[in-house]
């Protein structure tokens, strides 16, 4: 078996064949998961929503930039409005969102696509997974995210994978003109629609070739790569350009021709036309792009060869560690970039133990780890309706009472004695109860001239019907240095009378 | 002035490197003992002594940075990586991203060396310097026709450039807002755990985040982490001589340029 020699020998090409397939399983998929959803969207074809979303993207995205989500949206809502007429606009949005987020996996982690595969590797058979992604979210010009298409995406919609372009320019070219000179304009349509993106696949791999020079100049080779590109773009573009200026000629002649009634007829060439302008907009593009590709590499290489050595050289972190860092395993990896972390980072203070924190922590049931794709819910926040448990009126009786302690200071008892004139039924001892606690924790202000009130057990026990405890002592007292005591009282004989009284006893 | 005042003193200049963003100039007492450190040898060793007490290295006593402590792998004051990034499918893109603002916060390396030097940095920038390289390699990969998967079971074996890849630069969740684990989210968040413990300072929200570097990141980087990583990369078999950002692959491109 030759199978065995090789790292991963695929002799067979199944695990190129099962790749093939397994990138158009999200598109299928969606017409199975549609059923599982809790909403009537039976009536959608969701693989045709999902081509046409990805072959949106495609060729919206040009050289420099993505697709914009609410671009490709808008195709995928237009077709499903046609699919489904009878639906609201809503509905036909929904379903796009639905679409484009599913092609880009929203909700898993990496945002992306897996499917085994397996190979034997000396003899055994080994299973891989295959990652891949339709659909990729990068950054925009503006930040924001804008959608480009993965090679794998392409090769869905192409239809072949891994073919070679050139040749099948060629092939699509021949079928086009083929298809225009026998007046299958419709077909002629779609061939146009192929060799649009194989236009752009160029533009794709000439554009990955100059960002890779504009980081590091060495990392491309002018010759091999770029050079070989540029001439094979230029010779596509002006081919192309021949090709579609006949197909154009054809095609006007053939509109020309047309009778009146096969209406139907010209407004197929008119839209081919416009597909053939876009093609020649694209080929200008591509065009000056290649024409500035040169200049851009002399430019870089400039820049970056031609700088002066380092006097002394020390660790060059990007060369040094980060490259070679990359090409590590994660596991291999995670060592040196903890310690690289830990030692950047410094030392750091330790958090302070608190034992009670410890064992709650370890009791709690382990929360989720968030992923930031949960959706905040808005808290529904309503008003609080609640009766308040005391009236306004006992709240001023219980006021009335505490108001009303003499210099000399009043028993728990007499007060709730007090508080009890108005009758069964009435709490207002139990609110004058829980006030007078409060004020045995902590003085606080009470009574209309503004004295302090204070309650101290002086370990006589309660006699009451109602509660228990100790018969506290409810005084006044003056805190010295209280600006607002000293403001409200003004010298008023009682201010200075309680003062008197409460200094001698309570001296805080 | 007795021992133990000078104890007392060396120990308080230590608890200093635990206040990263406080500096001498900030603080007398701070620039007193850092006067006197550098200064009187004699209470300088008692510095290194106390340190070396609670498990760290006195890295540099530097009048503008203050004092810079290193930790050794068994103190308790060694910060905790899973204590940072708490998630362990994020946790190998964090750690990566503070390698990589490191990276670009000195391109060359005499930026390290020079004390004067200021790196500036922006996430987006640090997000496609990274993409780069991965893409580069990716291309390797591609060329050298290595399929590069992991055996089912065993994500950890994968490379990290490609882990690095297979995540998205930026995203939005269902309700609209910025995905925080994707590249950008995640490498915005190792900014911004340095810039709270004073090791780069917020210039400006543009690019996604723009960051300065201060000495004490300098310091750290040049005199512990970078050196004891190249130990640690070296120890895997991995040693890349210094000279250029991406190992040249072919001779002199530039012949052909014309």
């Amino acid at each position: 078996m030759e199978a065995a020699e090789g790292e991963g020998h695929d002799e067979l090409g199944l695990a190129t064949r099962i790749k093939a397939l397994a990138v158009a399983d999200p598109v299928l998929d969606l017409e199975r998961r549609k059923r599982t959803l809790d909403k009537d969207w039976r009536g959608y074809q969701m693989e045709e929503l999902a081509l046409t979303a990805i072959d949106a993207v495609t060729l919206k995205m040009d050289l420099e930039e993505g697709a914009r989500f609410s671009d490709a949206a808008a195709d995928v809502v237009r077709v499903a409005a046609v699919q489904m007429p009878d639906r609201g606009p809503d509905e036909h949005a929904d379903v796009a969102g639905w679409v484009l987020n599913s092609l880009i996996n929203i909700g898993t982690v990496d945002r992306g696509f897996q499917h085994p595969y397996g190979t034997v590797v000396g003899g055994r058979y080994n299973r891989f997974p295959f990652d891949f992604k339709l659909l990729r979210e990068v950054p925009g010009p503006d930040g924001e995210p804008r959608l480009r298409a993965e090679t794998e995406a392409i090769a869905v919609l192409v239809g072949a994978v891994e073919v070679d372009i050139a040749s099948e320019q060629v092939a699509a070219e021949a079928k086009l003109a083929a298809l225009v000179k026998r007046g299958r304009l419709a077909d002629a349509h779609r061939a146009a629609h192929a060799a649009l993106r194989r236009t752009i696949q160029y533009g794709e791999s000439l554009r990955h070739f100059l960002e890779t020079a504009r980081r590091d100049v060495r990392a491309v080779d002018w010759s091999r790569d770029l050079g070989g590109v540029q001439r094979e773009a230029l010779d596509h573009i002006e081919e192309r350009i021949h090709a579609e200026n006949a197909i154009r000629d054809n095609l006007v002649r053939i509109m020309d021709d047309a009778a009146a009634e096969e209406a139907g007829r010209r407004r197929q060439a008119t839209g081919l036309i416009a597909i053939l302008d876009e093609c020649l907009k694209r080929h200008m593009a591509l065009q000056a792009a290649l024409q500035k590709a040169g200049a851009v590499f002399r430019e870089e290489q400039a820049r970056q060869t031609f700088t002066a050595p380092a006097a002394r050289l020390q660790v060059e972190v990007f060369g040094q560690l980060l490259a070679p860092a990359l090409t590590l395993p994660v596991a291999a990896a995670g060592g040196p970039l903890a310690g690289f972390f830990t030692e950047a980072r410094g030392p750091e203070k330790p958090a302070v133990v608190y034992l009670p924190d410890v064992l709650a922590g370890l009791m709690r049931i382990p929360a989720e780890q968030a992923t930031g794709e949960e959706t905040v819910t808005e808290p529904d926040l309503e008003d609080d309706d609640d009766e308040p448990r005391f009236a306004a009126g006992q709240y001023a009786a219980a006021h009335r009472i505490l108001a009303g302690v003499p210099a000399g200071g009043a028993r728990l008892s007499g007060l709730l004695g007090e508080a009890r004139q108005a009758g069964p039924g009435d709490d207002t001892d139990l609110l004058l109860a829980l006030q007078v606690t409060r004020l045995f924790a902590t003085p606080a202000r009470a009574g209309a001239a503004g004295s302090m009130l204070r309650a101290d057990d002086d370990g006589q026990a309660l006699d009451d019907p109602r509660f228990a405890g100790a018969d506290v002592l409810v005084h006044p007292v003056q805190v010295p240095g209280d600006d607002n005591g000293g403001a409200e009282g003004g010298g008023e004989a009682p201010g200075l009378a309680w003062a008197g009284a409460g200094s001698g006893e309570t001296a805080p | 002035m007795s021992t133990l005042d000078d104890i007392t003193d060396a120990s308080r200049l230590v608890a200093f490197g635990f206040r990263p963003g406080t500096r001498p100039p900030q603080l007398a007492e701070y620039r007193d003992l850092t006067g006197r450190y550098l200064r009187d040898a004699g209470f300088a060793q008692v510095v290194h002594a106390a340190a070396r007490g609670l498990g760290l290295t006195v890295i540099a006593v530097e009048p503008r940075a203050g004092i810079v402590l290193g930790p050794s792998l068994e103190t308790p004051f060694a910060a905790s990586v899973a204590d940072h990034v708490p998630n362990t499918r994020d946790r190998p893109l964090v750690l990566l991203a503070h390698l990589a603002i490191a990276a670009l916060a000195f391109p060359r390396a005499a930026d390290l060396d020079d004390g004067t030097y200021v790196g500036r940095i922006a996430v987006d920038k640090v997000d496609e310097a990274v993409t780069a390289a991965a893409d580069e390699l990716s291309r390797r990969a591609a060329e050298s026709g290595e399929a590069g998967d992991p055996p089912a079971g065993q994500p950890d074996l994968v490379a990290l450039w490609r882990y690095y890849l297979r995540r998205n630069s930026v995203g939005q969740t269902g309700d609209g807002r910025a995905l925080f684990t994707s590249r950008r989210g995640l490498i915005k968040r190792a900014a911004e755990y340095l810039a709270d413990n004073g090791m780069l300072r917020r210039v400006s929200g543009d690019a996604g985040g723009t960051y300065s570097t201060t000495i004490r990141y300098q310091i750290q980087v040049r005199e512990l982490a970078a050196t004891q990583m190249l130990a640690d990369l070296a120890g895997l078999g991995i040693a890349v001589p210094g000279g250029g950002p991406v190992p040249p692959r072919q001779p002199g491109p530039g012949e052909n340029a014309a």
